[in-house]
C-alpha cells in the first residue's frame, strides 16, 4: 500500500504543479490525497477480505479509487482499475486488483 | 458599482477534486464556492437550504446515476444551471448530458484551462460545451452517435444483461446463465441503464425493442 501511495504522490506533485496549482496549494492537496489514499486502500484491503464478496462493496471502493488514481495524475493506474471494474467475476479479477493496489 | 458575486456549489465525491475546483475559483474575484456536497444525497440537502446561480456537478457521484442526478436537480431547481465534469471524454457522454438537463460539460482533463471560461459561458445564460463537442455537433455527428449500435457502447457483459432481461429473464436465471451472483448482475444492469439515459427496466426492455437488440 505504501509503495503505491507513494509512487502516486510523486508523480501527483509534477501533475498538481503543471495544473496551475501554486506550491503551497500542492503541498495542501497532497496531504488531502495522502490520507484519502490511505483510507480508501484500507477499505480495498478490507472488502477484498470479506467472504463472501460483496460485489457493491467492491465497486464503490474501486470507484472511489479510481477517481483519486485520476485526480491526482495516475490516469493508466485510473484506467486499469476501471478496466478491471467493468469486468464480471469480480472475484478472480480480486487477485490482479490486489496485484496493482498492494504488489501482492 | 459593487461586482455580482457568482454563487456556485460543488457536488464531487472526491475531496480532493473539490478542494482542486475551490483553488481554482477562489483565484476569481466575482466566483465564490458557497458550498460542497460528496454525494448525491448530501447535495439534495444543500440546495433545500443554499441559493446559487451555478452547480458543478460530478457526472458520477457514487451514489446515483450521473444522468439521473442532472434529470433530478434540473426537475426540481430548474433554474439553477448545471455544468457537469467528468472524466470521461466529451465525445461520450456531453450530449446525453445536456439532454438531461445540464448546460456545460467539461472533462476533467482540462479544467484549469477551460474552467473560468466554461462558468462564464453559463454565467451569461449560453450553454458550454469544448471546441471538440462542438465540432461534432457542426458536422452532425451526434445523431450518429445516438444511433450508435449499444454492443459499442455496452461492455460484452452489458449488453449480454440486457439481452436477457430484454427477453424476461430475472436477476436469479440470468445469474445462474452468467455464472455470476445476482448482485453482480444487478450491478450490470445499473451500469445499462447509465451508459443508455434510461430510468428503469420498462424503459431497458423498450429500447431493447425498438433497437432490435430483441425481437
Amino acid at each position: 500500500m505504501t509503495t503505491l501511495i507513494n509512487q502516486t504522490l510523486e508523480k501527483a506533485k509534477d501533475y498538481l504543479l503543471d495544473f496551475g496549482f501554486s506550491e503551497d496549494q500542492v503541498s495542501g492537496l497532497l496531504l488531502q490525497a495522502e490520507r484519502d489514499l490511505t483510507k480508501e486502500l484500507t477499505r480495498a484491503q478490507v472488502v477484498f477480505d470479506t467472504e463472501p464478496i460483496d460485489h457493491e462493496a467492491v465497486n464503490n471502493v474501486l470507484h472511489a479509487i479510481k477517481g483519486l488514481l485520476f485526480s491526482l495524475g495516475s490516469r493508466e493506474m485510473a484506467e486499469k482499475i476501471e478496466a478491471l471494474r467493468e469486468e464480471d467475476a469480480v472475484s478472480q479479477d480480486i487477485l490482479e486488483v490486489k496485484r496493482l493496489l498492494f504488489n501482492q | 458599482m459593487e461586482e455580482k458575486m457568482l454563487k456556485i456549489i460543488v457536488a464531487d465525491d472526491h475531496g480532493i477534486v473539490r478542494s482542486g475546483l475551490n483553488f481554482l475559483i477562489e483565484q476569481q474575484k466575482d466566483m465564490q464556492v458557497i458550498a460542497e456536497a460528496d454525494s448525491f444525497f448530501s447535495l439534495t440537502e444543500v440546495l433545500k437550504t443554499e441559493d446559487c446561480d451555478l452547480l458543478i456537478l460530478d457526472l458520477n457521484l457514487g451514489d446515483k446515476n450521473g444522468f439521473q442526478s442532472i434529470k433530478e436537480v434540473h426537475k426540481v431547481y430548474e433554474g439553477i444551471p448545471i455544468l457537469v465534469l467528468s472524466m470521461y471524454p466529451e465525445e461520450m457522454y456531453a450530449l446525453q448530458s445536456i439532454k438531461a438537463g445540464a448546460v456545460g460539460y467539461l472533462n476533467k482533463k482540462v479544467i484549469t484551462e477551460e474552467l473560468v471560461m466554461a462558468i462564464q459561458t453559463i454565467a451569461k445564460g449560453e450553454i458550454y460545451l469544448s471546441k471538440a463537442v462542438n465540432d461534432t455537433l457542426l458536422y452532425g455527428e451526434e445523431l450518429q452517435e445516438e444511433r450508435k449500435n449499444p454492443s459499442e457502447i455496452l461492455s460484452k457483459r452489458e449488453f449480454e444483461v440486457l439481452i436477457m432481461i430484454a427477453k424476461g429473464m430475472n436477476y436469479k436465471e440470468i445469474a445462474e446463465k452468467l455464472m455470476l451472483s445476482p448482485k453482480t448482475v444487478s450491478t450490470y444492469r445499473t451500469r445499462v441503464l447509465e451508459k443508455l439515459s434510461l430510468e428503469n427496466t420498462n424503459q431497458l426492455i423498450h429500447y431493447a425493442l425498438q433497437n432490435d437488440i430483441v425481437v
